[in-house]
């Protein structure tokens, strides 16, 4: 038969046509968006955080007792956790921990223009060593003078004047441009900071790493207290044993009226913030075998009753001429046409979903053009051998049958 | 330009074994017009499907035109239906989804034929059964006679050198049934071979040569039997 023909016979046909086509149209579109997400998840997973992951701990300490005086406390916590044999350096963090953010929003600005829309940026708030401890490379300008250290009260409104920015944020903010010397708006507050230093990319930042700014961060010299958080960052030897954990959080309990809540090393966060989306990933992979699963039965259910119910024209054609092989090849061709118009209409449909998902669900999922043709391709020859198991069946169907009454 | 030596076809059940037909030994010459008849179950049907390339069978050897068949593949098997045998079916056996000029398209198709050489065969076969200005109607549009004469515009199309008629006015009128076998007799006029199967003898009475089939086994009968065996 020739196009005309099979075109004709679908259009007839259009119901069982119709359902064919959307069953693999659902299943491109889901297919094609766990690709994207999976795609999307295990990319992350491959781009290299620069950190010593297990040699910086984050310690997240909590304080309920209101008469203690967080100034001494975090003084006398640096002290001893520093008396540690396997710690190197230490620092009070009073922003944020490595790939841990754990106050609100950390975005830099150029300008104090209220129009202008912040970068996300992973804002460390530290002690003297804190350079140290997260292992900087500076790479352009100087490290922090001493002096240009600020500890104080969050109720005292005392400032640092000056910051490093990594890299990847001087080039974000300043292009080509030296970012030496400029200054930058940090938080809500947009309060101005002069940068002094520019130090080589490490993923630091988890809100930063979440919208996909992998290695922006600035690192200030100050570190204020006054709420119940008080958290450390700390440096240990290279191959340091997890006992370090615990003597961490013993060391913490020695001083009365707070909480350990938690000392992990760096790649333990790093982890954490994957498991969130690996979870989607491997959720979305799942309706993926199921769609997979329903759309190859749901072909052959539908392509088998298709042919059932043309089992006599299909004998007719048998009778007039057709070889087992022509009528295989119609039929393949017929179910070939609605995969396409199928693959066609859920890539429309994916495209849309992805949409939905990245900026609704901030899943990380971008299209990939060549994936999203691998997505076509495979459903494509999915379908086609899911249609082959009935319509080799048809094709056995014998010429004789038009004598049948 | 037909010839059957001792054609045998049995179907197997676990429980039974029927000789649908047993040592049949037959031969159409070119230009005969031949009425197969008998009563049902006497493998009326079975032997159009052997002789139709519709059915294989298991003993003998049948020539079609020059051509042993019982050593083909389905691929040839199949271009000898499609070039060498018209069929024309008591069911008419017409594709519903397809309109007139379609139906009689397709087998042209298998055939490898120009869309333009296609098109004069369709204009030129529906025109000769009378149905030239409805090649756009579907086969639920039209009679069963109407039906009949799509059908045999079908298998006259395709050129065949032999016509082979199952019941071709067995679903139709008697007005009707006389106007298709008026038809087919002009096409065998015109030099085509037909055999035509049909339980019904008065009809059979219009062939050159009338053959019986009784129990699987074929004899050749004459106009006085028939008459015999209608009244």
């Amino acid at each position: 038969m020739s196009l005309k023909h099979i075109l004709k016979i679908i259009v007839k046909h259009r119901n069982i046509s119709l359902m064919i086509l959307i069953q693999i149209a659902i299943a491109v579109t889901i297919v094609g968006n766990a690709s994207f997400i999976s795609y999307g998840t295990l990319k992350n997973w491959l781009i290299p955080s620069h950190l010593d992951e297990y040699e910086i701990l984050n310690v997240y300490t909590k304080v309920f007792d209101n008469q203690v005086d967080k100034s001494a406390l975090i003084q006398r916590d640096l002290s001893n956790l520093s008396a540690l044999p396997e710690v190197t350096q230490v620092t009070y963090a009073s922003n944020e921990l490595v790939l841990a953010t754990v106050s609100g929003s950390n975005q830099v600005y150029k300008t104090t223009d209220q129009e202008e829309a912040g970068i996300e940026n992973a804002q460390f708030d530290i002690t003297s060593e804190g350079v140290a401890t997260l292992g900087l490379t500076i790479t352009q300008g100087r490290d922090f003078y001493p002096n240009e250290f600020v500890f104080a009260g969050s109720d005292q409104s005392r400032f640092a004047s000056v910051a490093m920015i990594s890299e990847a944020l001087a080039k974000s903010l300043f292009g080509e441009q030296s970012a030496l010397g400029q200054t930058v708006y940090l938080q809500r507050a947009r309060l101005p900071y002069r940068v002094v230093g520019v130090y080589a990319n490490k993923m630091l930042g988890e809100s930063a790493v979440y919208e996909q700014h992998w290695y922006h961060s600035t690192i200030v010299p100050q570190a204020h207290f006054g709420n119940t958080d008080i958290n450390y960052l700390l440096r240990v030897k290279k191959g340091t044993a997890e006992a370090i954990l615990k003597d961490v959080e013993d060391t913490l309990y020695q001083q009365g009226g707070r909480i350990v809540e938690r000392v992990e090393f760096a790649a333990r966060a790093k982890k954490r913030l994957w498991d969130g989306r690996s979870t989607f990933a491997f959720i979305m992979i799942g309706i993926s075998v199921i769609a997979v699963a329903v759309t190859t039965f749901g072909i052959i259910g539908l392509v088998s009753f298709s042919v059932s119910i043309r089992k006599k024209d299909i004998g007719i054609l048998r009778a007039l001429g057709a070889s087992q092989s022509t009528v295989l090849k119609t039929l393949l061709i017929e179910n070939a046409l609605l995969a396409m118009a199928g693959i066609l209409l859920g890539s429309f449909a994916a495209l849309w979903l992805n949409n939905y998902f990245v900026t609704h669900l901030r899943a990380q999922g971008l299209v990939e053009p060549w994936l999203a043709v691998l997505v076509a391709i495979s459903v494509w020859l999915l379908s086609a051998v899911a249609v082959y198991i009935p319509v080799r069946k048809a094709a056995k169907i014998a010429p004789a049958r038009v004598t049948k009454t | 330009m037909l010839r059957m030596k001792n054609i045998s076809k049995i179907y197997r059940t676990e429980l039974v074994e029927t000789h649908a037909l047993s040592d049949v030994n037959f031969t159409v010459e070119e230009g005969e017009f031949i009425a197969v008849t008998g009563p049902s179950g006497s493998g009326k049907t079975t032997f159009l499907n052997i002789t139709g390339l519709l059915e294989s069978f298991e003993q003998g050897s049948y020539e079609l035109d020059g051509e042993d068949v019982s050593t083909l593949g389905d691929k040839q098997l199949s271009r000898l239906r499609n070039e060498k045998i018209g069929f024309i079916f008591q069911g008419f056996n017409l594709i519903s989804d397809l309109n007139l000029y379609d139906n009689i398209e397709v087998p042209l198709i298998f055939r490898g034929l120009s869309a333009q050489a296609r098109k004069k065969r369709i204009e030129d076969s529906l025109e000769l059964v009378g149905l030239g200005g409805r090649a756009s109607h579907f086969p639920a549009q039209l009679s069963g006679g109407q039906q009949q004469r799509v059908a045999i515009a079908r298998a006259l199309a395709g050129q065949p050198r032999f016509l082979l008629a199952d019941e071709p006015t067995g679903n139709l009128d008697t007005m009707m049934a006389r106007q298709v076998m008026d038809l087919l007799e002009e096409i065998n006029r015109q030099g085509t071979t037909l055999l035509m199967v049909t339980h019904d003898n008065e009809l059979a009475q219009r062939a050159h040569r009338n053959i019986q089939i009784l129990d699987g086994q074929l004899r050749d009968i004459n106009k006085n039997e028939l008459v015999e065996l209608i009244s």
